[in-house]
């Protein structure tokens, strides 16, 4: 995930100790960073919470940072686990959560946008987070491996499966 | 549509997922707000790191190992103490595992002074001092603030994960703590610690510490593979470790390659009378299904005696999470 210029040199003050500058880096990729807490979590108290505890998470660690030109993919990392944090604690409170009963409400009038949502949260939770870290994150299947804790061929069978349900789901045209 | 791949599609449609973008700034700046500043001046943590010193002074004329502790630096036990002996720092100050240092080097007008060191387990602690750093130099951002910036170790087998400050008059009170990641963790192990910037100060500070541990007493196990109760999952225990640092349990968790993903995992490990023993000290424990992980334990497992263990496991196609216990006697 390339950062502008702009970016790259408040990713340096950050990892110097500027937390206005690590504040204002997050907030210009506030969007993207909530969208990934969001498609894990599945609503948005837990998706900002995750946010706010990854920011701090991430305020302890900076100075660690060897390659400021990382920093975005290097915080994604850390909300991701954050997510995977609450989303297991979650599950184990509230068993139907799993098959995303806590579904975004997206604008009725994006009717493409709510089929494939709708469709998404419909999904088997292992294979949600793993579309979700191989679509959205663009993860080779290797991190994500890695961060799941799951083996590569387990992350490939659920890749599979997971497009496979979406299909079912949203009919076999869907992808055009 | 046609000719857009899927990665496309399902990005496209991520990113119409609405945000609330006033509530993401502010959890931002929560979150900003909530992190530690342990290297702020606080002067009224100062008057109390006083006050201890004054209240513990008296334990020396009982206990040499901690009068040797106190010879290293007066400063440590409350600088340690400011963080709740996080690390185990204090714990090792006290009880003599760490070794005093006195190494220095000036460049650019700071000085690094190297104080104490501990290596036990796989873990590395190191604590020390800058001087010399005028107003402006510890102002940075219009606050006490040090940033620290260490240099790679090199082919030492060593990572940083942690650090801490407190803010002097003339600088900084630093603690660095380091993982050993080679297995099994050597007895002697030299450390090169290379300063190359402290806050806005470019310089060279560079130390190579020699450091040693009595090897560690592993006694192999001699237990096949058990059946946990949950479908597909073995676990086998390997060797049981006892150092400085405290026992750890060497073990392997096997699933059966049906399954559709290896998710079991332990989550307690009692005594007959029912305590937990798994050392959770350093944070959560994660498994590697398939390799060879490792527990920390608050004490030793003793052969002959039984313990329970409780695996937490999620069964092919279930939602959340089963539980099921085993009970272990442990064979040398």
């Amino acid at each position: 995930m390339t950062l502008t210029a702009h970016e790259l040199s408040l990713a340096k003050r950050a990892v110097r100790g500027d937390r206005t500058a690590l504040e204002r880096l997050l907030a210009g990729r506030g969007d993207y960073l909530y969208r990934t807490a969001y498609l894990y979590v599945g609503n948005e108290q837990d998706a900002l919470e995750c946010l706010q505890e990854a920011t701090t998470q991430a305020v302890v660690a900076v100075r660690h940072l060897r390659e400021p030109a990382l920093f975005v993919t290097w915080f994604t990392r850390i909300l991701i686990r954050q997510a995977q944090r609450v989303y297991t604690l979650r599950a184990s409170e509230t068993p139907t959560l799993a098959v995303g009963e806590q579904a975004p409400a997206p604008p009725a009038d994006l009717e493409q946008h709510v089929d494939l949502l709708a469709a998404f949260t419909q999904l088997k939770a292992e294979y949600r987070q793993t579309l979700q870290l191989f679509y959205y994150q663009d993860l080779p299947i290797r991190e994500i491996s890695r961060l799941l804790n799951t083996p590569e061929a387990t992350i490939k069978t659920r890749l599979r499966r997971g497009r496979a349900a979406l299909k079912t789901i949203l009919g076999g045209d869907y992808y055009g | 549509m046609a000719d857009r791949s899927n990665r496309q599609v399902m990005h496209d449609r991520f990113d119409q997922i609405p945000v609330p973008r006033a509530a993401v700034a502010a959890a931002i700046t929560r979150g900003v707000k909530a992190a530690p500043l342990p290297h702020r001046l606080r002067k009224q943590l100062l008057a109390a790191a006083a006050a201890l010193m004054l209240g513990t002074a008296g334990l020396a004329a009982f206990n040499p190992v901690v009068g040797q502790a106190f010879d290293n630096a007066a400063w440590l036990s409350s600088f340690y103490l400011l963080h709740g002996d996080r690390d185990h720092f204090n714990t090792f100050h006290v009880t003599g595992v760490a070794k005093g240092l006195n190494q220095t080097v000036t460049s650019h007008g700071l000085t690094v002074h190297l104080t104490e060191a501990y290596y036990a387990g796989a873990t590395v602690g190191v604590t020390g001092e800058i001087t010399g750093m005028t107003a402006a130099q510890r102002h940075m951002n219009g606050e006490d603030e040090l940033s620290l910036a260490v240099g790679d170790t090199g082919a030492t087998p060593v990572s940083l994960v942690s650090s801490d400050f407190q803010a002097t008059k003339t600088g900084y009170r630093f603690r660095l703590r380091y993982d050993v990641t080679a297995a099994p963790t050597p007895s002697a192990l030299t450390l090169p610690l290379h300063v190359t910037h402290i806050g806005p100060v470019a310089g060279r500070w560079s130390f190579n510490l020699k450091l040693h541990q009595p090897a560690p007493v592993v006694t192999t196990l001699g237990q096949q593979g058990l059946a946990t109760g949950a479908a597909g999952v073995t676990f086998t225990p390997l060797t049981m470790t006892t150092d400085a640092h405290g026992a750890a349990l060497r073990y392997r968790m096997t699933v059966d390659r049906q399954r559709d993903e290896p998710v079991a995992e332990i989550v307690a490990l009692k005594d007959a009378a029912g305590h937990d023993l798994i050392d959770r000290r350093d944070g959560l424990v994660v498994h590697d299904a398939g390799a060879v992980n490792t527990l920390p334990l608050k004490q030793a497992l003793v052969s002959g005696q039984a313990y329970t263990v409780t695996f937490g496991y999620t069964p092919v196609g279930g939602q959340h999470d089963e539980r099921v216990a085993l009970t272990l006697v442990l064979v040398p």
